[in-house]
């Protein structure tokens, strides 16, 4: 809708435009009486020299009225076709172009040669296909526009191409003929020779520096971009052999496991321990411990295998791994009383957890300071938020801590991208708030799961 | 490819025009008289202006160069005749110079007919004088010569005419004498020879 607005205002100017560039003669009868009374007096004078301001006033007006038509008509075939880049935009402007300067003949009998606006529309629609149709295709239009209609209107009056139909217009005739009386067309054949020359020569080499510098911009956006889709497939091939690494060093760990479990149970039944034996109780421990690290292993291997858990037993698990030893750290937690139990894969959640408490832990740096987990329910879901009062986040930074690979530390830098893709992978969310030098808020947010829905999201799971 | 298309158009287009105009130049040699035998008027002379051209100061520059008593009034009336002993008038319509007149092309050409007409009735000699060729060839400077060359008494051109042997024709039609010239400057001769 905005796009269709703005395609009518461009038309709108220029038509504008092109009425007043047809109109303009009428503003500046001064100028016309100006540049005949010049010529006058240089013929009575016999001086090349106001001849040539003559030329050059005749130059100026006539560039500024061509300028609004030739402008104008390109804003109107924009507006017209929609597409700087299509043939019905060329055309058109093309078309509109003669069609106002005929319409100028008509109206004001000054003779104009066809010819040189043909030869004139005909460069700037060539030259127009090397500028960049981007913001500043306008500036740079307008440019090369001025530098071919000056190249034009010196084009009209080498008195040389006359013959050709070139410069048939009124005052440039009276010019070139009062050349003819002064040098016999020396000055003119030359002079315009040299300035046509010069202007078209600068026309048709903006026109392709800009193309030349566009095109270069455009190779050095390609390479970033590429260099940046390079950077992320490493990211993601180190990731996944890491991850690949861990899960085969884990699966290698069953082997051994294994071997410890049934080496217990054999040394069990040989030594046949009593009921209330200090032995037998080692071996029960030994046997729980055993089970731990085999569940622990099937829950690495497979994301999917989840569990119910209270929040208080996570938490407690998550913690009790934590080294809060030479710290002065107050750890704080805080559960709203009659939480349902949360359906995780135990070991990776707490993983994330024990990411986002270590980063905490990191950011005081041996300073005093707390850290509070408060879990509380929320709707259908179960907020668990760990606050801290350290440093704090950086609001540059806070968009880009998810990703992987970011780190201010040195690290990996793949922690808290660990811990977003947990947290999506149980169907939740998590969010950051922080103010720097205050507090940092870390704030996940789980889905409270109706009983039947475990079940089937298992067996969905498995399919 | 397909983009370039635009661009040939225009470059067929200029080549068209570009024969046509070529084509409508003169290839054969043109004859007229050099100079005038005898003049057929005297001083003082009136140059004025067929349609308002602003070259028509070269004439009063040259008559000026040859000593000839002459006055250069462009916009000139019939009642002003009565001062002057010869006529020449500069053919060449200019549509910024009639701009500048606060008359109209049709009243440009009613002047013009009427200073013709006065002339002949004060028997006064009119040369009618072209310095632009093919240049001015337009309607509006046909119209003017078209009104003028019946009450000539001479004609000095320019060679450079798209219709050299349509201008002679007409001009043989209305007995008048005709010397065309290569450039601006072989104008002085025939032009002296007219008073001298």
């Amino acid at each position: 809708m905005s796009k269709e607005k703005n395609y009518s205002l461009i038309g709108f100017l220029g038509l504008l435009l092109l009425i007043y560039g047809e109109m303009f003669p009428t503003f500046i009868t001064n100028w016309s009486l100006y540049i005949i009374d010049n010529l006058n007096n240089s013929i009575m004078l016999l001086d090349s020299g106001q001849l040539l301001v003559t030329a050059f006033a005749y130059i100026a007006k006539y560039v500024l009225i061509s300028f609004f038509i030739y402008f104008g008509a390109m804003l109107f075939a924009l507006a017209l076709s929609r597409d700087l880049k299509s043939i019905t935009f060329s055309l058109g402007f093309i078309g509109l172009t003669m069609a106002a300067m005929i319409l100028f003949n008509q109206v004001y009998n000054e003779h104009f040669s066809y010819l040189g606006h043909i030869v004139t529309v005909g460069a700037i629609s060539l030259l127009q296909l090397y500028i960049p149709k981007q913001k500043y295709f306008y500036f740079i239009f307008s440019l090369i526009l001025f530098f071919i209609l000056m190249a034009s209107s010196w084009l009209q009056l080498i008195p040389g191409l006359s013959h050709l139909g070139f410069g048939t217009n009124d005052i440039a005739v009276s010019i070139k003929i009062a050349d003819s009386y002064f040098t016999e067309n020396k000055l003119f054949n030359t002079l315009a020779t040299i300035f046509f020359t010069a202007f078209l020569t600068i026309a048709v080499i903006l026109s392709l520096l800009v193309h030349l510098v566009n095109k270069q911009v455009y190779t050095l956006k390609k390479y970033q971009q590429q260099e940046e889709e390079l950077k992320e497939t490493r990211i993601a091939l180190i990731e996944s052999s890491v991850y690949q690494e861990i899960n085969t060093l884990v699966h290698d760990l069953k082997t051994p496991l294994v071997t410890v479990e049934g080496l217990t149970s054999l040394i069990q039944l040989k030594m046949q321990p009593l009921e209330n034996d200090d032995l037998q109780e080692y071996f029960n421990r030994m046997d729980k411990s055993l089970l731990k690290m085999k569940d622990m292993i099937a829950e690495i291997l497979s994301e999917n295998i989840k569990q119910e858990i209270s929040i208080q037993e996570l938490l407690e698990y998550v913690t009790s791994h934590l080294d809060l030893n030479e710290q002065q750290i107050d750890l704080g937690i805080d559960i709203e009383e009659n939480l349902p139990p949360i359906y995780i894969n135990k070991i990776r959640f707490s993983r994330a957890i024990s990411n986002i408490l270590e980063n905490a832990i990191t950011s005081f740096a041996g300073k005093a300071g707390y850290i509070h987990i408060y879990v509380k329910r929320i709707d259908n879901g179960i907020l668990l938020r760990v606050q801290d009062n350290g440093p704090g986040i950086k609001t540059s930074h806070l968009r880009n801590i998810w990703e992987d690979g970011f780190s201010t530390k040195n690290s990996s830098g793949i922690g808290l991208s660990f811990v977003k893709k947990v947290v999506e992978n149980h169907h939740g969310s998590i969010s950051v708030n922080s103010i720097p030098g205050s507090h940092t808020q870390m704030n996940i947010m789980l889905p409270i799961q109706k009983e039947g829905e475990q079940r089937n999201e298992h067996n969905h799971s498995y399919r | 490819m397909k983009k370039y298309i635009p661009v040939f158009i225009c470059i067929m287009l200029a080549f068209i025009l570009l024969c046509t105009t070529i084509r409508s130049s003169p290839s054969k040699p043109i004859n007229s008289y050099p100079n005038l035998p005898a003049p057929i008027g005297g001083e003082k002379i009136l140059i004025t202006s067929a349609g308002q051209a602003a070259e028509g100061t070269i004439l009063l520059k040259i008559a000026e160069n040859l000593n000839l008593e002459a006055d250069y009034r462009p916009r000139a009336l019939a009642t002003d005749l009565y001062d002057y002993a010869s006529v020449v008038i500069v053919l060449g319509y200019s549509a910024n110079g009639i701009a500048h007149t606060p008359r109209s092309f049709a009243e440009e050409l009613t002047r013009t007919d009427q200073l013709v007409e006065e002339a002949e009735h004060m028997n006064l000699p009119v040369v009618l004088v072209d310095l632009s060729g093919e240049q001015r060839e337009n309607d509006e400077t046909e119209k003017l010569f078209v009104q003028i060359v019946p009450f000539a008494d001479y004609y000095i051109g320019l060679k450079n005419v798209k219709h050299p042997d349509k201008l002679l024709t007409t001009l043989k039609k209305h007995h008048v004498p005709a010397t065309l010239v290569t450039r601006l400057d072989d104008l002085s001769t025939p032009f002296n020879s007219a008073f001298r």
